[in-house]
Order: structure tokens, then sequence, then C-alpha cells
């Protein structure tokens, strides 16, 4: 499409407002024009936070000599040329104002040579003069930006400092790298490398680039698809939490939102497997058809309206799950490094746990149903000609119904099962691991783990049901702090659901009349006490829902630790109860119950193979 | 130290010092038993410094002294002998040396004044109690005791002398027992001895042919004598809970019941709970039937057995662990049980007379 000035009427539909505030906004801009433009490879360099300039160069399609003009002008753009397209957008851009306004606050040199043209052109602009010149270039475009706001004193003196700009500069980038992975980003910071990414369309050699080791071997590869919802990119695994939200990438078509519904839908995928106050690390790509999006509500264009938003969140969360749940049932890698002869078994199983590569026949089996039952969906569908053509909006509501014919069949199945079938106990070492032999591999179990995630389940469901039984005892007073005794007191509720009677004797002593029976063992009143002081008094309990199962993990914790020593008897029947849990693979903390070595991973230690 | 004695005597006196002696000590000198010669007599004895065992062992003297062997060694060793006379003999560096037929051995012992003394108690007051009274007032509370130090003072049993009354009380929060019996002194005692103490007491006791204990103490040790056998105790510290509060007076229902029954419908009901499920019995008492459930994911069970019940009907829950071991140690054809809602304490009592009184706390479920 050429570039062309929008009719008046379409440019103001399309909300405007000032696009450029800082630095930041100016290399957002620039960079995704370089990547509308289809460059494979993109330069930035900063000096000052971008006060003093910023180049970006890129390798992409260049515009033409008699197109230079049109570029700089207000609602000039190449991308759109109707409010209706909106609607099937592709490109980053379509404002058609950025270089406009760039313009008009900064000085500007840029040289640009398109791939169509022997010849190029050098582009600078300073206030109202415009100098350009044909001239000769490599591929792409190079614009660089100086003296921003010079022109506009009151936004120069309120700019931020060279550092923190510089800060923003860094993470800005680490979007869009990590939203284009197919592109090779490359950061120079005041002359310093700060980014480098390979830009070989590998999310997971991106992610390495920018993240280092540590990060990139603690992130685990998902595909989910539940058409027409795709989501790509890598989870964190439950045991790899940061203590805040920095880590947490959500695109939406290669697009970088700030949503934070959907970071929380995400979050809510990893209930009750890491720790309170913890939080996943992700990076991840939604596909949405472009008709379900409304982008255009913010000139920053972060922030996104998703039609049927809820429902795709359910989606979102329902997926994520899944994957979480799935790269849980612990596998061992089957990529050893050759040098490990010397690491120590238990060394082993902590480090190499990854996700598992293959699905068990069981999954397949589900995802064809799936497909099929999809397929009948849509059949019905096109059989009923009438709704389909009279609907003022067809395509939702297809979807609907798709996604809720495969809501239903989204229930796990087990690959625990499978995993434990046909193999024999051989034994318990260090106390602590039970292993299993099967026909080519070995498990081992952590029976802490294990017995946390029974009893986790068990206390759930029977604080769910209030079914909790409860052990009357001699009663027992016990003067607590006054904020734990307000604690217990303002939630003695929650206390009795979990199975502890409880009763004010004043004076910030409580009456412990009832200690909860849990998987057959009673407990005693002393868990009560450990549970208040695992509990921090300060933390915030007005959200039910989660307070209860913070106690209810708590409880686990420390019941367990009560009860330490688990006897050969009883680890039969503790496996027989892992299988039945309804997510086995991991402690209520995120831990994994168990793990798989395969005979080749001991070969390979051996230097057999 | 020179004495001669017999095997029999010298396994038996071992046995029963034995007992006292800790094998997870840190004193490695507590791992041993005391030989000493003194007064023309020869004594035993083990501690580990909470419970000590001195007891006298027959003998023909030639010398005097004292020397500490290992007491899993000596144990051993004298197992081994042939029945026949033993000659001991202390020779230098606490090498002992013990001939038997034709056996000899010698055995690296350690120097006997380094061992700590029994505490001395001496009380003006001593107590005789028949043996077997004893013995069955400790058999049938000690399961009561609570397993666990959360609370310490519950590690051990009160024992209660008033009125010529003596009784055991244990409790460990989730039931009571109270066993009581007549003596003939007229003192008052009330103090806690450890669980431990008292479940030595009760072997030592089974071994020994005399038909009483006599019992003294001084502020914080207790002293069990059994002719030669002293055994000196710590006592425990600190108020025992107030167990009369505890027992309701009004029961609302009173229900009498073969305790063969009981206990046999129990254990079946029971059998149904396996590892790990709820080992919970629910029992219905209504028109003079007493209706026993338990259900797991094995199956249900449902017993019924005929009882005389008197006042309300009332459906209670219970872990059935609690219930069997008390049905388990009560002699009596009948009892008594007396209930007054579903979430209180549960008592049981003789048909006839208050030897005893035990008390179960329930469990509260929500019939679904
Ligand atoms: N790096 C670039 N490579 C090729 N074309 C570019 C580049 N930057 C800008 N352009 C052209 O200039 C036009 C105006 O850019 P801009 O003002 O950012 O508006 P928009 O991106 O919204 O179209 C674009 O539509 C595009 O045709
Ligand atoms: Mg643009």
């Amino acid at each position: 499409m050429a570039i062309r000035v929008l009719d008046k009427d379409t440019a103001d539909k399309i909300a405007a407002g000032e696009v450029i505030t800082d630095p930041t906004a100016v290399i957002k801009e620039l960079i995704e024009n370089s990547l509308d433009a289809h460059s494979t490879r993109i330069d930035i360099d900063v000096v000052d936070g971008g006060k003093k300039s910023m180049t970006i160069t890129d390798n992409g399609d260049g515009i033409l000599v008699d197109e230079v003009y049109l570029a700089f002008d207000r609602h000039a753009t190449s991308k759109i040329n109707k409010l209706d397209d909106l609607n099937e957008l592709t490109s980053l851009g379509f404002r058609g104002e950025a270089l406009s306004s760039i313009a008009a606050i900064s000085k500007i040199t840029m040289k640009t040579m398109s791939r169509q043209e022997n010849i190029g052109s050098l582009v600078k602009l300073c206030g109202e003069q415009r100098q350009v010149q044909k001239r000769s270039f490599s591929r792409g475009t190079s614009i660089r930006v100086e003296d921003l706001f010079y022109n506009i004193p009151a936004r120069l003196k309120h700019m931020k400092k060279g550092n923190d700009l510089s800060k923003d500069i860094i993470q800005l980038v680490e979007n869009l790298a990590l939203s284009h992975p197919n592109v090779s980003f490359s950061l120079n910071v005041d002359g310093r490398h700060t980014i480098r990414t390979p830009g070989d369309n590998n999310l997971h050699n991106c992610i390495f680039s920018i993240f280092g080791n540590e990060f990139g071997n603690n992130v685990i590869d998902i595909k989910y698809e539940n058409k027409p919802l795709l989501i790509t990119g890598y989870i964190g695994k439950p045991s790899y939490t940061r203590n805040n939200r920095k880590h947490q990438y959500i695109f939406i078509n290669n697009r970088f939102v700030q949503d934070n519904k959907i970071a929380k839908a995400i979050e809510e995928a990893y209930e009750n497997m890491i720790m309170i106050n913890q939080h996943p690390v992700f990076i991840l790509n939604i596909s949405i058809p472009p008709h379900m999006l409304d982008v255009n509500v913010h000139p920053s264009k972060t922030k996104i309206k998703i039609l049927n938003e809820s429902l795709v969140l359910l989606l979102i969360k329902d997926g994520i799950k899944k994957k979480v749940r799935e790269s849980s049932s612990v596998n061992i890698s089957h990529q050893i490094k050759n040098n490990t002869a010397q690491i120590l078994l238990d060394e082993y199983v902590q480090e190499k746990i990854t996700p598992i590569t293959s699905y068990s026949t069981n999954t397949i089996v589900t995802q064809t149903q799936t497909q099929t039952q999809t397929q009948t969906q849509t059949q019905t569908q096109t059989q009923n000609p009438k709704q389909v053509n009279k609907n003022v909006n067809p395509k939702d509501e297809q979807i609907i119904s798709k996604f809720q014919s495969n809501l239903d069949i989204s229930k796990d199945v087990s690959k625990i099962l499978q995993d434990f079938n046909d193999t024999t106990y051989i034994g318990q070492i260090f106390f602590t691991y039970i292993l299993f032999e099967g026909k080519d591999f070995i498990l081992i179990v952590d029976q802490h783990a294990a017995h946390e995630r029974i009893l986790f389940e068990d206390i759930t469901i029977k604080v769910k049901n209030g079914s909790m039984v409860t052990q009357q005892i001699i009663p027992v007073n016990i003067k607590l702090s006054p904020s734990e005794y307000q604690l217990l007191i303002s939630n003695q509720q929650l206390f009795y659901k979990v199975g502890f009677e409880l009763e004010e004797f004043g004076d910030n002593t409580i009456c412990i009349r009832g200690v909860p029976i849990f998987l057959n063992k009673t407990q005693d009143h002393k868990l009560l006490i450990d549970i208040i002081e695992d509990i921090d008094t300060k933390i915030d309990s007005s959200n039910i829902a989660k307070f209860e199962e913070m106690i209810i993990r708590s409880s686990c914790k420390k019941a367990i630790k009560a009860n330490e020593k688990l006897s050969y008897k009883e680890i039969d029947s503790l496996i027989e109860q892992l299988t039945l849990c309804d997510y086995p693979y991991t402690c209520p903390h995120g831990r994994p119950t168990y793990v798989r070595m395969t005979k080749n991973e001991f070969e390979k230690k051996f230097k057999r193979i | 130290m020179n004495f001669i004695t017999t095997k029999d005597d010298l396994l038996h006196s071992v046995n029963i010092v034995q007992k006292a002696v800790s094998n997870k000590t840190t004193l490695p000198i507590l791992e041993g038993i005391l030989f000493k010669v003194m007064d023309n007599t020869i004594y035993l004895m083990g501690t580990d410094l909470e419970i000590g065992i001195k007891t006298e062992l027959p003998g023909k003297i030639n010398s005097q002294g004292s020397v500490v062997i290992s007491a899993k060694l000596i144990s051993e060793l004298v197992r081994k002998l042939p029945d026949d006379d033993v000659f001991l003999e202390l020779n230098e560096n606490y090498i002992l040396n013990i001939k038997c037929l034709n056996s000899e051995f010698n055995i690296q012992g350690q120097n006997g004044n380094e061992f700590p003394q029994l505490p001395e108690v001496h009380s003006d007051k001593e107590i005789s109690i028949n043996k077997e009274l004893f013995k069955s007032m400790i058999k049938e509370t000690i399961f009561s005791v609570a397993k666990n130090e959360n609370i310490p003072i519950l590690t051990g049993e009160l024992i209660e002398i008033n009125d010529g009354i003596i009784k055991f009380v244990a409790l460990d929060g989730y039931r009571l027992a109270l066993r009581q019996g007549k003596i003939n002194d007229n003192i008052e005692l009330s103090e806690v001895v450890p669980e431990r103490t008292l479940s030595e007491l009760y072997r030592i006791a089974s071994l020994s042919t005399l038909d009483s204990v006599q019992i003294s103490h001084t502020k914080n040790q207790i002293l069990f004598r059994l002719g030669q056998t002293h055994i000196v105790s710590r006592l425990l510290e600190g108020e025992f809970m107030n167990y009369n509060q505890i027992i309701p007076q009004n029961s609302t229902t009173k229900v009498k019941v073969n305790v063969a029954e009981l206990l046999s419908s129990c254990e079946r009901a029971s059998l149904m709970v396996r590892d790990g499920k709820s080992n919970l019995i629910k029992m219905n008492f209504i028109n003079n039937i007493l209706e026993i459930k338990s259900n797991s994911e094995m199956g249900t069970v449902n017993e019924q057995i005929d009882v005389e019940i008197e006042g309300e009907s009332i459906k209670i829950a219970f872990n059935s662990t609690y219930f069997i071991d008390v049905l388990k140690i009560i002699s009596d054809e009948e009892i008594l049980l007396e209930f007054t809602t579903s979430v209180s304490p549960c008592v049981i009592k003789p048909n006839q007379g208050s030897n005893y009184t035990y008390l179960i706390l329930p469990v509260r479920y929500i019939d679904h």
C-alpha cells in the first residue's frame, strides 16, 4: 500500500493524543516502524537515556524516494486507509502520526533506501527546515533523533535522569525483542552492549540471551491451542518463582500488552503449586484473531480490549493450568551433559527436572476426542445456516460454542498411573526417597512431598464439603500475643472449617476444644500454634479463599512434620493415595512429588553410551 | 571385689536393674551396671538419672569393691553361662574376671566410684499396697498417658491417696482413665510419676514373687520397694489437670452393655478402616439397640447390639482406637456408658461399684 493522507473523518476517529512523551516513546515508535517494515535486524543506540541521541537502524523495506516527504506528514501511513482496516490490523503502527510528532520536537537525520530502488534518501529535519538528498545506502532505514524536546523547554525540564531513562529503554527493548524472536535486536546504551538477541526465531534462545542460563533453564516450552486461541511461549516451573511480577511478559499477537487480568489468570493457573507472595515467570504470546480485539483504546497501544474477555481469560487459565500440571509430572531430561559422571544422585535429581516431552497415550486420545468434537460442533453449525447468516456477529457466536465444547473435556488424564504401572518397589533411601523400578526407568518419590500433596487434597475437599472431622479434646487454654489472638478470633469460622474448635477466653487467651483428624491421624493443639506461627499475622486475611488455602497449606506442612516417620507398610498406601490425587505431581508448595530417570541416563552417567 | 553367686540369681538381678539403663545417654558410664560389694551385701544398680533401680544379689562374699560393667555385655554373657555357680573377681585396672564351670571371661569395666549414687528417699511414712492391685492399677490406666510432650505433666500418671483410697489417673487430651483401690495406710499423697517408671515397675512387679509394694516419697523423688529391689524415680513437676472437673456428672443417657459384645463389634467395624482412612465409628443408641456404623472406601459395616438404654436416644461418633483401648482392659462383664450430648464426653463406669472411670471424647462429624 502506498502512503497517502487519511481523510479527515478517519483521522479524527482514530484516537489521537500525545504519542511522544519521552525517549522510550520515540524508540518504541521507531522500532515498531522497523518491525512493520519487515526488518530482521534492528540496532538501537542511545546516548544519555536518549536525551542526547537515539539511533535506530534496520534492514527493512526502506522508504521510496518519492514517499520520503510524506512519511513525516501527520496521518501519513502506508498501513491502513480506512477505519475498517483496523479490524484486520496486523501491523504495529497505524496512526501515521509517529514520525510527524517526533519530527516536530527533535532534530532528525534519516537514511533510507528501498530494495526496489538503486538510490535512497538522506533526510535532515530541524523544525521547519527540511533537507533531502539522494544518496545510496545499504538497504533499510536508519533514523537518528537528537535533542528531543529542544523546542519544548517545559518537557525538557521534567525529563527523567539519563540513567532511569536507560533502564526504561532496556525494558522496552526486552519486551520488543521477546515478542519478536525472529528479529535480531542489539541495544547499545552509552556505547555499552546491553541486549543482543540472535533473531533465529527461537524464543528460548532469545530468553537465554536476555535473562541468562538460570532463567532459561527454569522455563518450559508451552503451546496450547484452543481454536481460535493459541498460546505459545515459556512459563516458569512452579519451583522457579520470583517475589515480584517483573518477569511476566504478555504479548497479544506479538504486541506487548499490560494486562493485569491476563497475568492474574495465568497466576491462578499456578494455584496451590507455588508459595504465597511468590509469582511465576512467563513469556507468552497469545494469538487471537484481530477481529476479537480492540487495540484502539490507548494511544501508547499497550492496552487492549478483548471481546468476550471473561471467556478468553477462563480459557487461558485452563490452558496454562493444564500445561503447568503436565510439565511437573516430572520426567528427567534426555539431554545430559557428558561430563557429569561425578554428580551425586540427589544433586542430580534436583537439577535435572525438566518437563516431559512426550504426551501419554491417554492425553493423545483426549486430544483426538477434542478435535472430533470440535469438528462435529462445526458441522452442526454449518447445518444450521439460518443462524450463521442472520446473526449480526456470527463469528463470535461460533467461537463461544467451540470454546464451550472444548472446556468440557479439559479434565486431566492421569499420567501418574502409567508411570507407576508395572513398577516394583525397591526400597527407601535417606529415609526420604522411595525408589521404584520400571522396565527401563526408575521413579524416585519424595515421601514428604507426596504426603503433603495427599493431605492437602484431602483437607481441601473436606473443608469445601464442610466434612472435616474434629476430635473433641479436653479443653486447653493458650495465651497468645494480641496479634495472634486477633488473627484467630477474627477467623474463627475458617479455623473451624479446617477442624479447630476455638473459644474466646478473654485476655488474649484462646480455649481449644477440638482438633482436626487428618487422614486418620488425630492432631493436637500444638498444630494450631504451629500454624499461627507460620502465618504472618500481618497478612491480609480479607481474601477469604486465599487465606483459607494458606491455612490448609500450613496445616499440611506442620502436620507432616509432626508425623515424620513413614513406615514401610505405609508406603504402599501412600502411592495408592497419591495416584488418586487430582494433581499428584507436586506438593502444594510446588516441589515435585516424584521424578523419573531412565536407564539410558544411568548408562550415560557411567559412560556406557 | 570377689564373690560367688549362681547364674540364675545373677541373671534375675541383671534383668531387673537393666530396665533403668538407658541406651541413649550422653554419659557413657550410664550404659553400665554397677556391681558393688559393701556391708556384707552385693548390690547391682542401673540408672539413667530419671529412674534408678537397685537390687540385692544373694551370694557368698570374699572381698569388697565396686566396678561398672557394660549392661549389654553382661546380660548377653550371663544368659549364655551354664546353670551353675558363678565366680566374679575384680582384678587390677577394673578388669572383671567371671568363671563358671569351664568358661572364663575377662571384661573391661570402669571405676565404680564414678557411678552416680541413687538419691536417698528417706521418709517416715511408707505406704504398702497389694502387688496385684498395684499392677492392675497401672495396666488399666497407662494406655491413656499422653504420647507427646506438648503438655509435659500429662506424660505421667497422677497417684493420689486420700482417705484410704488410692487413685491412678492418666489423661492425654482425648481420653481419661481413672482407677482406684483401697489401702490401709491413712496418709495423703498427690504426685505425678513418669510413664516410663510405671511401665518398668509393672514389669519388675511381674518378675517378683512378693505380694506387696511399698511406696515412699520426698519432695521430688518417689521410691517403690519390692523386697530388696528399690526403684527410685524423679517426679514430674507441675499441676496435674483437675480431672474431676472434666468428668461430667449429670448424664442424660445411660446405657448398660456387654463388654465382650461391644468390643468385638467395635473391632469388626474398625477392620474396615484401613491406613490413612478415617477410623471413625458412629454409634446410634435407640430403642435398646446400639447400632455401630463405620464406612470407608472398602465398604460399610453395620453392627447391632442389644443394650439397655435409660434416657434419651443419642447419636455419637468416636475414634475407634480410643474405644477399643478401653474395652480391652476392662475385666467386668457389663459396663455402663453415660452420655450427655454428641459432642461431650462419654463416661464408662462399672455396672456396680466405682473401681474405674473412663472418659472418651467424641468426634464431631457431619453426617451426609
Ligand atoms: N523504518 C521504516 N522502514 C520503512 N518505512 C518506514 C519506516 N518508518 C516509517 N516508515 C514509513 O513511514 C510511514 C509513517 O510512519 P509513522 O508516522 O510511524 O506512521 P505509522 O507507523 O502509524 O504508519 C509508515 O507508514 C511507513 O510507510
Ligand atoms: Mg509508526
